[in-house]
């Protein structure tokens, strides 16, 4: 199947403001003790505007977005019981901090058939930037689809 | 740390989870907010998806391998880290992270130091593997 034609397409940039309880429940599930990712006046005591979120924190933000997800599926005609997640990639270009207001822009990067087609690998990437323009944070997701 | 401890070759303090009970998996559900029945529900890990058990979120995985490089290079310090998602990890089962370090490179105020990363079960086998860029402050 040829799903070319969707490379490239990008969504409606979507508005997220880091949450307290999100920041701190994200940290605690990962079993985080260091205070900055817990504690308001410990990070602020380290030097940090508010709690300093995880490396990976941004993964609960596009989960929050999951329609996205399934919207890129239906495009696809992927059925999402097929998809396994196959590669993540974070790039940090600035701290994210508890209070900090960020725009998000969803596009599907690369799409890969591989082993005669019986897998497809969709790359999509998000940019992750705040009032000034300033690029935060790229999330690379790598979806592989079971075609067979 | 001090400088002669970061070169390429070096190992990271590892960092073993310990059993990752249903309680852990459930924490880790809410935290991220990915309450995907695979990783929740043993009814359905059963019968829908064909599994032992339910599995631990591959992200858990690539979250502990951050862990690792923030204990020891501090918050903040991940400028970027990538993860494969080698193999499903099942519901209490331990992971095994370690990081080697492969290269240095000096940038303002300190390094830029690549580490590859690797996620392991108790016995060894693959669970996820990848690499990051951290920046260590020069002193630290």
């Amino acid at each position: 199947m040829d799903r070319s034609a969707h490379v490239g397409h990008m969504w409606p940039p979507f508005e997220v403001t880091v949450e307290r309880g999100a920041a701190v429940a994200f940290a605690r599930g990962l079993d985080e003790t260091d205070p900055v990712h817990l504690d308001a006046q410990a990070a602020r005591a380290a030097g940090w505007r508010d709690v300093l979120t995880l490396p990976t924190f941004p993964i609960a933000i596009s989960t929050e977005r999951v329609d996205l997800i399934y919207d890129m599926l239906k495009r696809l005609a992927i059925d999402p019981a097929r998809i396994l997640h196959a590669n993540q990639r974070f790039v940090h270009h600035q701290p994210i901090c508890v209070g900090d207001r960020l725009v998000g822009t969803k596009r599907i990067g690369v799409i890969t058939d591989r082993k005669g087609g019986a897998l497809t690998f969709i790359d999509t990437v998000i940019d992750y930037r705040n009032a000034q323009g300033e690029l935060v944070c790229e999330d690379h997701c790598c979806l592989v689809a079971r075609n067979t | 740390m001090n400088a002669s401890t970061i070169a390429a070759g070096t190992e990271l303090p590892t960092l073993s989870t310990g059993r990752i009970t249903r309680h852990r998996v459930a924490r880790y559900a809410h935290g991220s907010g990915d309450l995907n029945p695979i990783h929740v529900d043993s009814d359905y890990a059963r019968g829908q998806a064909g599994l032992p058990d339910v599995i631990v979120h591959g992200m858990y995985s690539m979250g502990m391998l951050s862990r690792l490089l923030t204990q020891w290079a501090g918050p903040g310090s991940v400028r970027s880290i990538e993860t494969r998602f080698a193999a499903m990890l099942p519901v209490k089962a331990s992971l095994h992270c370690e990081g080697v370090i492969e290269a240095v490179e000096a940038t303002e105020g300190g390094s830029l130091v690549t580490v590859k990363l690797a996620a392991t079960q108790a016995d060894g086998s693959a669970v996820a593997a990848g690499s990051a860029q951290v920046f260590v402050a020069a002193g630290r």
